[in-house]
């Protein structure tokens, strides 16, 4: 007590000091570290959902990213498909195109073919008649002329006879 | 009815078309009867059945109607010649002289629709044929 009291301490004052403190620290626990802690509580809790969500957006975004990777493959299978489909399409049109050209050419030169043919036997019988009409009027011409009465009736009796 | 009656008007008419021809020719008394007894039946029935006998007579005359075509007169001998011939298979009603130059020599008869030639003018046909073939 006497090292107290020749420190200047007085055990009143510090015993109501310390009352004091106690109080002081229960109201500053009660009212003020509480809502501090609990406030600080919240905004770990707000930082955790928000790393938490920015994670899922991540993975969401890494999910959509894959996505999209396969979806552009897929579709730059699809078109790789589809160009095949289509230059193996034409292709096969060139390649019928080619061979109806070929068939309507042969069968155009065979109609041409046929047709100089129908002409030229057309115009064979034509001569062939008017040749025939020539050697015909021909011989009546001369005959008419050159048979006298006698020969004709000597013809005609010939002809009676032969009935 | 009217296809019946008609029928029976045709077999009567064929009847008096045969019997208008003795011994193949054409008997002119025969003819004048049977028209007059035609006449004498009713009007509706008259002019069919003469207009019938008339087109059968004249279809019967030409078919038995020998026409000769040639390009000279021919003598009385050779007419008969043809028409003996041609009686054999057609009998002859009546004859016909064609002077057709255009024959040049030779003839050509025509009886009903039997046509037969034998001249010049033919023969340089066929050949005209020959030559088309």
């Amino acid at each position: 007590m006497d090292i107290l009291n020749q420190f200047g301490i007085k055990p009143v004052l510090l015993a109501a000091q310390v009352v004091n403190f106690l109080v002081l620290l229960f109201i500053l626990k009660r009212f003020l570290y509480k809502p501090i802690l609990k406030v600080l509580k919240q905004r770990q809790d707000i930082v955790a959902k928000s790393l938490k969500d920015a994670e899922e957006i991540e993975q969401r975004l890494q999910k959509t990213e894959e996505e999209r990777e396969k979806k552009l493959e897929h579709a730059a299978l699809e078109s790789k498909k589809l160009i095949d489909e289509a230059t193996q399409a034409s292709t096969q049109i060139i390649v019928e195109a080619h061979l109806k050209a070929s068939g309507d050419m042969e069968k155009i030169l065979e109609q041409g073919r046929q047709s100089l043919k129908l002409e030229k036997e057309k115009m064979q019988q034509e001569i062939r008649e008017e040749l025939a009409d020539l050697v015909a009027i021909s011989l009546e011409k001369v005959l008419k002329d050159s048979l006298d009465i006698q020969t004709q009736k000597k013809i005609t009796r010939k002809a009676i006879h032969k009935l | 009815m009217k296809i019946n009656k008609n029928t029976k008007l045709e077999t009567i008419v064929k009847q008096l078309i045969k019997v208008s021809f003795i011994d193949g020719k054409l008997n002119p008394k025969k003819v004048k009867e049977i028209v007059d007894s035609l006449k004498t039946l009713s009007v509706g029935n008259a002019i069919p059945s003469l207009m019938l006998y008339l087109k059968g007579l004249k279809r019967e005359l030409a078919k038995h109607r020998l026409v000769i075509e040639t390009p000279v007169v021919l003598s009385s001998s050779q007419i008969d010649a043809i028409v003996e011939v041609v009686d054999r298979s057609i009998l002859v009603y009546e004859t016909e002289i064609i002077v057709n130059p255009t024959l040049l020599a030779g003839f050509r008869i025509k009886i009903g629709d039997e046509v037969y030639e034998d001249s010049v003018k033919d023969r340089i046909n066929q050949l005209r044929e020959k030559i088309y073939e």
